[in-house]
């Protein structure tokens, strides 16, 4: 068998994952396991799988765009992410979102988030909701071309995210 | 044997949780990042200050953690720091470094790391089988914690982790079980087979993969992200409890297939415990792992498994250099020997 991500050399290792009941192989040579970061630790394994799977499965066709994009507070690049397969930051889950999704998808087999959510976060979570609301309504009244309205609007909208940051 | 050299043990070896025949103990790790701030893994040094400070400050503020004392990894002696790894408390990535501290409660009803992979890591550990009641004490460390802090969440993703491998809940719950008859009948790698096809991971708490030193494995959640946290412990104490059945049936057929086999075995395993000169680590988890079968089994009185749970802390190196006050490497299977007779004996009196 050759290997499915270099295509030259005999594929040596062997990778078998069962996600609940779907089952995905991958089979690769020994030097593009090395350069895919696969080591002897149980943890590593599940993780580098993670980058096979995502290179192999789901071939990026804007790979260019990702690999410039860095985080706006911490400035983790898409490349530190693979390498050391961590975040930098809690503002990172933003600045990647077009990946995350998917990623989760493959690590967790959901994307949402269901159990405990922090006191302090809920009226945040409705502060959000409102600000959206409101932002919508601004936009409208923008192009309906009501200025007197949109002033208005955005004079709540920064009274809730002044409120808000105080938090 | 150096005279009455106290050792305060962890509450959790005395094995007087559910079930802890089989499940020695039960963990649940909570992860919890402070909001807008960077990770552990890529701080410098003001940042690891600052984060150091709040987090200090959310326990020196709050009467709920009045009994809690904060260790700076960086002031203990590599002496105590190898008696925390022994004991399973912290893990060698979290020997080094600036701005990492453990901070524990009192009688360790559970501990709280600082900076390891995430910035906040809450640890409860109990006997047997509790995991419901575990979270429930987790739960509110989380919760008081949170009073004075603003932890990383997002509606979407819940509370965002530094490994993606974390995120949402934020708990890891595991399982430190014995399984000797599923590995005497073969059927561990059955075994590894049916959890990992539902979510859960399983590995050799000793040693790697299926191949487990003492026969202690670790069962634990995969998933973290989309499931509540009741659902977590729910399933994973199902999961137990299944395999809780497993070795029971297991246990069994052994005794009831050839009781001659088993009980020759396990005082075997006793003798040498009580006569050898010289023992070696490994082989001395295997021996202690038939004498616990060997109680449940009723082979063996007048011994129990809070005797055996304590003697797999003993007889690491980091403690047998501080109980004798020794140096020398080659000393350790000798005093190892010495200590287990001991221990031994102590039961019999």
């Amino acid at each position: 068998m050759i290997c499915e991500i270099c295509g030259n050399a005999e594929a040596t290792i062997h990778i078998q994952e069962i996600l609940n009941t779907k089952t995905t192989e991958v089979h690769l040579c020994e030097s593009c396991a090395k350069n895919k970061g696969l080591k002897d630790s149980f943890d590593s394994l599940q993780f580098s799988f993670v980058n096979l799977i995502n290179d192999i499965v789901n071939p990026q066709d804007n790979t260019e765009e990702i690999i410039q994009i860095k985080c706006s507070l911490c400035n983790t690049s898409y490349n530190d992410f693979i390498n050391k397969r961590l975040f930098g930051c809690s503002e990172c889950y933003n600045s990647f979102k077009d990946f995350i999704p998917s990623l989760l998808r493959k690590l967790h087999s959901h994307t949402k988030h269901i159990g405990k959510i922090p006191s302090k976060s809920l009226s945040m979570i409705k502060n959000i909701d409102r600000i959206e609301t409101i932002t919508k309504r601004l936009k409208n009244a923008v192009e309906e071309e009501n200025y007197e309205l949109a002033a208005r609007l955005r004079d709540e909208i920064k009274y809730l995210k002044d409120k808000y940051a105080k938090k | 044997m150096p005279k009455n050299k106290k050792i305060k043990y962890s509450r959790w070896l005395d094995a007087n949780g559910p079930n802890s025949n089989i499940v020695i103990s039960s963990r649940l790790r909570i992860a919890r990042n402070l909001d807008r701030t960077q990770f552990p893994s890529i701080a410098n040094k003001t940042q690891t200050q600052n984060t150091v400070k709040k987090i200090n400050n959310a326990i020196n503020t709050n009467p709920f953690f009045k009994s809690c004392t904060i260790n700076t990894i960086n002031k203990l002696s590599e002496k105590t720091k190898n008696l925390m790894m022994e004991r399973d408390i912290i893990n060698k990535d979290f020997l080094h470094g600036y701005g990492k501290e453990l901070i524990i409660a009192k009688n360790e009803q559970y501990n709280i790391l600082v900076n390891e992979e995430d910035h906040i890591r809450i640890q409860v550990i109990r006997s047997g089988l509790q995991l419901s009641d575990i979270w429930n004490t987790a739960n509110t460390i989380d919760n008081e914690l949170e009073r004075n802090l603003n932890f990383a969440f997002s509606e979407k993703y819940g509370y965002l982790t530094a490994c993606p491998t974390n995120i949402g809940t934020g708990i890891r719950a595991s399982v430190m079980i014995h399984l000797p008859a599923l590995k005497l009948l073969t059927q561990i790698g059955n075994l590894f087979k049916t959890i990992q096809q539902i979510g859960f991971t399983i590995r050799g708490f000793y040693g790697e993969g299926t191949d487990a030193i003492g026969d202690i494995y670790q069962v634990s959640n995969q998933i973290t992200l989309g499931l509540t946290e009741k659902e977590i412990i729910n399933n994973i104490t199902n999961i137990t409890n299944q395999i809780i059945n497993y070795e029971i049936n297991a246990r069994k057929e052994i005794i009831e297939k050839d009781t001659l086999s088993i009980t020759d075995k396990v005082w075997r395993s006793y003798g040498i415990l009580q006569y050898a000169k010289s023992l070696n680590l490994i082989e001395t988890m295997n021996y202690i792992s038939d004498l616990r079968l060997g109680i449940d089994l009723d082979i063996l009185k007048n011994i129990n498994y809070s005797m055996l749970n304590r003697s797999y802390i003993l007889i690491q190196p980091g403690h047998l250099k501080s109980i004798y006050s020794e140096e020398s490497e080659s000393n350790l299977n000798i005093l190892r020997a010495d200590i287990i007779k001991n221990n031994l004996k102590e039961v019999y009196k």
